[in-house]
C-alpha cells in the first residue's frame, strides 16, 4: 500500500509539472510586410530610398529600426565574383535608424527619410550589394526582421 | 603552484613510507565476469568477515605470515574458496561466476548498475561500452539522449552538448577520472570533446552533484571513469569500423592494451570522417523566404574527428597510479547561413560533399591527467591532478562591415579564437570509520587561462581561480537505511580583460549618427571584472531499501554556478546567434535549491523507476530582450544576461518488462517544466516531452557461432513545444521509429565479431529538435540512416 501511495505521488508529481500552466504570456513576434525596397532594387546614390513597409502585432507594436549594410564580402563565405566590390577606394555605406511606434497594433509606414548620400567624409560612397534590414519589435519584446538584398548605384529616378 | 604540487608530493612519501610496517595486509577486488566490482560480496579469512565496498574492494589487516583460507559469498554467484600462503602485503582480484547458467537474466540486474543505485542517494544512470556500441547514435551525447532525463543539442550531425533536465551549456559539467572538462562549453556552436569510442564506464548524474564537484554541475555531470584492469595478464585490444548512410560517415577505432604483473598500458586511436548530411527537406524557410537546399544535402556540414588517447597504470596493494592522455581534435563546416544571412548564391552545390569550407570550427582538446590512490585498510586518499588545453578556432574567410579594418598579416581567416588553460588539482580522503560511518573529506582547484585572437572579438580574456573544501558523511542507520549528507564552502576569482574596439568606435563616429556617450557605450566590446565569489552547498538524502526489490530515494540541497566570462563580459553580437548579447558585471553566483525522489521497483522480470524533481532558482541567468536597438550591424535589440526567480521541475519514468523469455518491453518517459518566475515567461531552451519505447527479441545461445542476438523496434514520440521564451520558435511534435539488431559472434568459444546494425529515422520523417544548432534556422534534423558498426574484440575475456 504505502509504495503505491508513493508510486502515485511521484507520477502525480510528475503531471502536475507537465500540466500545470501559468497566464499565456505574449510570445508571438510581430509581422513585417516589406513593399519597398523590393529584393534586387536599386538605390540611387544621392537620392531618398522610399521606405515602404506595413507592420502589426497581435498585442503592441514597439518600435523599428532600419539598417543598411554593404554585402560586398558575402559575410566570409565563397561568393561568386559579381558580389566583390565595385571601387576599393570609396567608402562603404552604413546606416542605423529606429522610430517609435508604440500603442499601435497596426500601422502602414511611408516615407523618404532615407538619403543615400553621395559621400561619406570626404570619400565617394562604395557602390555595389548592401543589406536591407528592417527589424520590429513588440511592447513584449519579441522581434522579427526582414532582409532583402539591394544594389546601390548611379541614376536617375523615374516617375512614380 | 609548483609549491603545490611540491607539498602535495611530501605528503604522498610520508603516507608511502608509513606503510612499510610489519603487519601483513591482504586487499582486493572482486568482479563478475564483465570486470564489474561486485558490491556487498561477503569475504572471509580466517573466521572474520568483510563485505566489498562501493568499488568491490575488500581489506583485512594485521593478519600474520602463513596460510590463510578465503572465501567469497554474493546472492546469484558460486562460493569461491582459496588457500594462499601469505609472505608480505597481498593484492589479488577475484572474479564470480553466476550460479547458474539459466539465471543469467537475473544476476544481470543484480550487477554493479543495481547496487550502486541501490547505494547512492542521487538518481543516476550507468552505462558501459556495450550500450555505446549497440545504441549509437552518431556521439556520445546522442546516444545517451535515449537515457531518461538526457537530451542532446546537436550541432549538424557530427556533434552534440548535453542537456540534463532543461539545463545544459555551463550547467552539465562532464568529468572524466575525477577532473572536470573544460572547453568553451557556454558557446551554441561548441560540441563535447570526447572520444565516443574511449568510454569505459559512464554515470550519469540527474541533478546537482556541486557538492562533490563544485560550479558547473548545478544541473548534472556526466562521469567517465577508467576501465577495471584485468585480472590476468594479457595483451588485448580490439578494432571497430563504422559506417553511416546519411551523412556517408567512416570511421574506425583501434585499442590496444597489456597487463603485466602490476602495469597496466591502453592506447587507442579513433578516426571518422563525414561529409554533409542528408535532410528530408528541398527548402528551408528563412525569415519567410523558402531558401533551396540542393540534393536535400546540407551544405558545408561535412567534418572529421581524430582522437588519441593513451594510459599506463601501476597498482600495488595500497597504491595506485594512473597516468591518462588524449586528444580530441575535431572539425566541422557550418551551413552558410547560420553564420550570416543566408543568400542563394551561397548555397548551391558546390560538386563536393565531403569539402569544408569557410565558414569552419576546428577544436583541439589536449588533456593528461594523473590520478593517485593510497588505500589502507579502512581510509583511502586520492590525488588528481591535471593540466588542459582546449583550443577552439572558428575560421570564416575575412569579412568586416567597418569600412577601417584591415585584413590582419598573420591568419587573414581567422575570425575567432579560445585558448583555454586549465590546471586542476584535486584531493580526497574516505575513511570507512566501521561498518556504520564513512566520511569523505576533500578538495577542488582550478586554475584557468583564457586568451583569444582573431579579426572577430567576441569573448574577452580571463583568468579564473576557483577553490572548494567539502565533506560528505553517510551513516547506515540499519543494513537497509543509509543517509548521507555534505557541505561545502567555494571560492572563486575572475578577472576579465575589458576591451574597447577601436576600429568600431571610428566605423561609429564615421555615421555621424551617435553621441559620444553612445559610441562608448557600444565600442566597450568587454567590460573589464575583477571579482571574487563566495558560495556554500549543502546536500542531504536518503536511500532506503526495504526488501530486495524496491528502493527509495529522496535527496535535497543548494548547488551553485559561476557566472560566466561571456555572462559577465562581453558586449557585442554573437556571431552564430546574430544578436547583440551583452553581460552584466554585477552579477552574483546561480543559486538553486532541489527536491530529487526516487522510486526503483524490481521483482523478477519487471522493472519500474519513478524519478520526479523540483528544483528552484533564486537568481538563474537567462538572456533578457531589453527591447533596446542595438547600433551594430545586424542587430536588432539588445539581449542582456539578467537573473530572474525560476522554476525547473519535472521527472522520469522508466518501464521495463520481460513478459516471454525472449521478448522484453522498455518504455521511459520524460518531462520538464521550466518557467521564469520573475517575468512569466518559460525559460529559453525548454525540452518538450519525449517517450521512447522499445520491443525487443532476444536469443541467447551457448557454444554456438551466434551467442547473443537482439532486435529491437524502438518508437519515439516528441511532444510539441509550445512553451517558449520571447524569440524562440514553437516546435511541432513527431513521431521516430528505428530498428536495432545486435548480434554477438562466437568462434572456437571466443567472442570474436560484436555486430551492431541499426536503421535511425525509417521513414525519413522531417523534424526538428528543439534544443539544436540549426532550429532557428528552421533546418530539420537528418534523415533516414543506416549504420553498421562493426567491433573485432580479441583477447578481451
Amino acid at each position: 500500500m504505502k509504495q503505491k501511495t508513493k508510486l502515485a505521488l511521484g507520477i502525480g508529481f510528475t503531471i502536475i509539472a507537465i500540466s500545470c500552466t501559468s497566464e499565456v504570456k505574449d510570445v508571438t513576434k510581430p509581422i513585417i510586410t516589406l513593399h519597398e525596397p523590393a529584393i534586387g532594387d536599386t538605390l540611387l546614390i544621392g537620392h531618398e530610398a522610399h521606405l515602404d513597409l506595413e507592420l502589426s502585432d497581435d498585442v503592441m507594436l514597439k518600435s523599428y529600426k532600419v539598417d543598411i549594410h554593404s554585402n560586398f564580402d558575402g559575410h566570409g563565405h565563397a561568393v561568386k565574383a559579381e558580389l566583390v566590390r565595385l571601387t576599393t577606394a570609396d567608402a562603404p555605406w552604413s546606416f542605423s535608424k529606429s522610430w517609435d511606434v508604440s500603442d499601435k497594433r497596426n500601422t502602414d509606414i511611408h516615407h523618404h527619410e532615407i538619403i543615400v548620400p553621395d559621400s561619406i567624409n570626404g570619400s565617394p560612397i562604395a557602390k555595389g550589394n548592401y543589406h536591407f534590414s528592417v527589424y520590429v519589435t513588440d511592447a513584449a519584446g519579441n522581434e522579427s526582421k526582414v532582409i532583402v538584398g539591394v544594389v546601390v548605384a548611379n541614376g536617375t529616378p523615374h516617375e512614380e | 603552484m609548483r609549491i603545490f604540487i611540491i607539498y602535495i608530493s611530501i605528503i604522498c612519501i610520508n603516507i608511502t613510507t608509513a606503510f612499510t610496517q610489519n603487519n601483513i595486509t591482504f586487499c582486493g577486488e572482486i568482479t563478475d565476469l564483465k570486470g564489474d566490482p561486485l558490491i556487498g560480496a561477503t569475504v572471509s579469512v580466517n573466521n572474520s568477515s568483510v563485505k566489498t565496498n562501493k568499488l568491490g574492494a575488500f581489506t583485512f589487516q594485521a593478519l600474520s605470515k602463513g596460510t590463510i583460507i578465503i572465501r567469497v559469498t554474493h546472492s546469484g554467484y558460486l562460493t569461491h574458496h582459496d588457500t594462499l600462503i601469505l609472505t608480505s602485503n597481498q593484492h589479488i582480484n577475484i572474479t564470480m561466476s553466476p550460479l547458474k547458467k539459466e539465471l543469467t537474466e537475473v544476476i544481470v540486474r543484480e550487477n554493479y548498475e543495481n547496487t550502486r543505485n541501490r547505494s547512492e542517494v542521487l538518481s543516476l544512470e550507468i552505462i558501459k561500452s556495450e550500450y555505446i556500441l549497440e545504441n549509437n547514435a552518431g556521439n556520445l551525447i546522442k546516444t545517451l539522449q535515449q537515457l531518461p532525463g538526457v537530451y542532446s543539442m546537436d550541432i549538424g550531425s557530427g556533434f552534440s552538448k548535453p542537456v540534463i533536465r532543461g539545463m545544459g551549456f555551463n550547467r552539465v559539467a562532464v568529468s572524466e577520472n575525477g577532473v572536470k572538462q573544460e572547453g568553451q562549453q557556454w558557446g551554441a556552436d561548441h560540441g563535447l570533446e570526447l572520444d565516443q569510442f574511449n568510454v569505459d564506464k559512464l554515470i550519469v548524474h540527474k541533478g546537482p552533484m556541486s557538492l562533490q564537484y563544485g560550479s558547473d554541475a548545478i544541473g548534472g555531470l556526466i562521469e567517465l571513469s577508467p576501465a577495471m584492469i584485468p585480472n590476468k595478464n594479457k595483451v588485448f585490444g580490439e578494432v571497430l569500423t563504422i559506417g553511416k548512410s546519411n551523412n556517408n560517415l567512416l570511421g574506425t577505432s583501434m585499442m590496444i592494451g597489456a597487463k603485466q604483473k602490476r602495469w597496466y598500458a591502453k592506447a587507442r586511436i579513433s578516426e571518422m570522417h563525414f561529409a554533409d548530411y542528408k535532410v528530408p527537406a528541398d527548402t528551408f524557410v528563412y525569415l519567410t523566404r523558402p531558401m533551396p537546399i540542393y540534393d536535400r544535402k546540407l551544405k558545408n556540414t561535412a567534418g572529421q574527428e581524430r582522437n588519441l588517447a593513451a594510459s599506463v597504470a601501476y597498482t600495488e596493494a595500497h597504491f595506485s597510479s594512473l597516468v591518462t592522455a588524449s586528444n580530441v581534435q575535431q572539425k566541422v563546416g557550418f551551413f552558410p547561413g547560420s553564420h550570416g544571412v543566408p543568400d542563394i548564391n551561397r548555397l548551391t552545390n558546390d560538386g563536393n560533399d565531403r569539402n569544408i569550407e569557410y565558414p569552419y570550427s576546428s577544436v583541439n582538446h589536449f588533456k593528461i591527467i594523473n590520478n593517485t590512490v593510497i588505500k589502507r585498510s579502512n581510509w583511502k586518499g586520492s590525488i588528481d591532478l591535471a593540466y588542459q588545453n582546449n583550443e577552439r578556432e572558428e575560421w570564416a574567410k575575412f569579412h568586416t562591415h567597418y569600412g577601417n579594418q584591415t585584413v590582419p598579416l598573420n591568419n587573414p581567416d581567422l575570425e575567432l579564437a579560445f585558448r583555454l588553460k586549465t590546471y586542476t588539482a584535486n584531493l580526497k580522503a574516505e575513511w570507512h570509520k566501521d561498518s556504520l560511518w564513512s566520511y569523505i573529506i576533500g578538495s577542488n582547484s582550478d586554475f584557468q587561462q583564457n586568451g583569444i585572437a582573431g579579426y572577430s572579438f567576441l569573448l574577452p580574456e580571463y583568468n579564473r581561480i576557483t577553490t572548494g573544501l567539502y565533506t560528505v558523511e553517510s551513516y547506515n542507520f540499519s543494513s537497509n537505511l543509509k543517509i548521507t549528507g555534505g557541505l561545502r564552502i567555494d571560492l572563486g576569482r575572475i578577472k576579465i580583460q575589458s576591451f574597447k574596439d577601436p576600429i568600431l568606435e571610428r566605423y561609429l563616429k564615421d555615421m555621424n549618427a551617435y553621441t559620444p556617450v553612445e559610441i562608448a557605450k557600444f565600442s566597450q566590446r568587454s567590460y573589464g571584472v575583477d571579482k571574487a565569489f563566495y558560495n556554500n552547498t549543502w546536500s542531504i538524502g536518503c536511500v532506503y531499501n526495504p526488501d530486495f526489490m524496491q528502493t527509495y530515494k529522496v535527496n535535497m540541497g543548494r548547488s551553485f554556478r559561476l557566472p560566466s566570462a561571456n555572462e559577465l563580459g562581453s558586449n557585442g553580437v554573437h556571431h552564430g546567434a546574430f544578436r547583440h548579447e551583452q553581460g552584466d558585471t554585477s552579477l552574483v553566483s546561480e543559486k538553486g535549491y532541489q527536491l530529487d525522489i526516487a522510486y526503483t521497483l524490481h521483482k523478477n522480470n519487471f522493472y519500474l523507476s519513478v524519478n520526479p524533481f523540483a528544483n528552484w532558482f533564486s537568481n538563474y541567468i537567462y538572456l533578457n530582450p531589453t527591447g533596446e536597438w542595438s547600433v551594430l550591424p545586424h542587430a536588432g535589440q539588445i539581449y542582456k544576461y539578467t537573473q530572474a526567480k525560476a522554476i525547473v521541475g519535472g521527472g522520469e519514468m522508466t518501464l521495463n518488462y520481460e513478459f516471454h523469455e525472449n521478448f522484453t518491453y522498455d518504455c521511459g518517459l520524460e518531462a520538464v517544466y521550466m518557467q521564469n518566475l520573475t517575468d512569466g515567461y518559460p525559460l529559453p531552451f525548454s525540452p518538450p516531452l519525449s517517450i521512447l519505447q522499445g520491443l525487443t527479441w532476444h536469443w541467447h545461445s551457448e557454444n554456438k557461432l551466434v551467442e547473443e542476438f537482439h532486435l529491437k523496434i524502438e518508437h519515439q514520440y516528441v511532444s510539441p513545444q509550445n512553451r517558449i521564451a520571447r524569440n524562440e520558435d514553437v516546435s511541432v511534435g513527431y513521431n521516430l521509429f528505428g530498428l536495432n539488431i545486435n548480434n554477438t559472434l562466437n568462434y572456437n568459444n571466443k567472442n570474436i565479431i560484436n555486430i551492431a546494425f541499426q536503421i535511425q529515422n525509417i521513414f525519413d520523417t522531417k523534424y526538428f529538435n528543439h534544443l539544436s544548432f540549426y532550429r532557428k534556422l528552421n533546418i530539420p534534423e537528418a534523415g533516414r540512416n543506416i549504420q553498421l558498426i562493426l567491433k573485432f574484440p580479441f583477447n578481451q575475456n
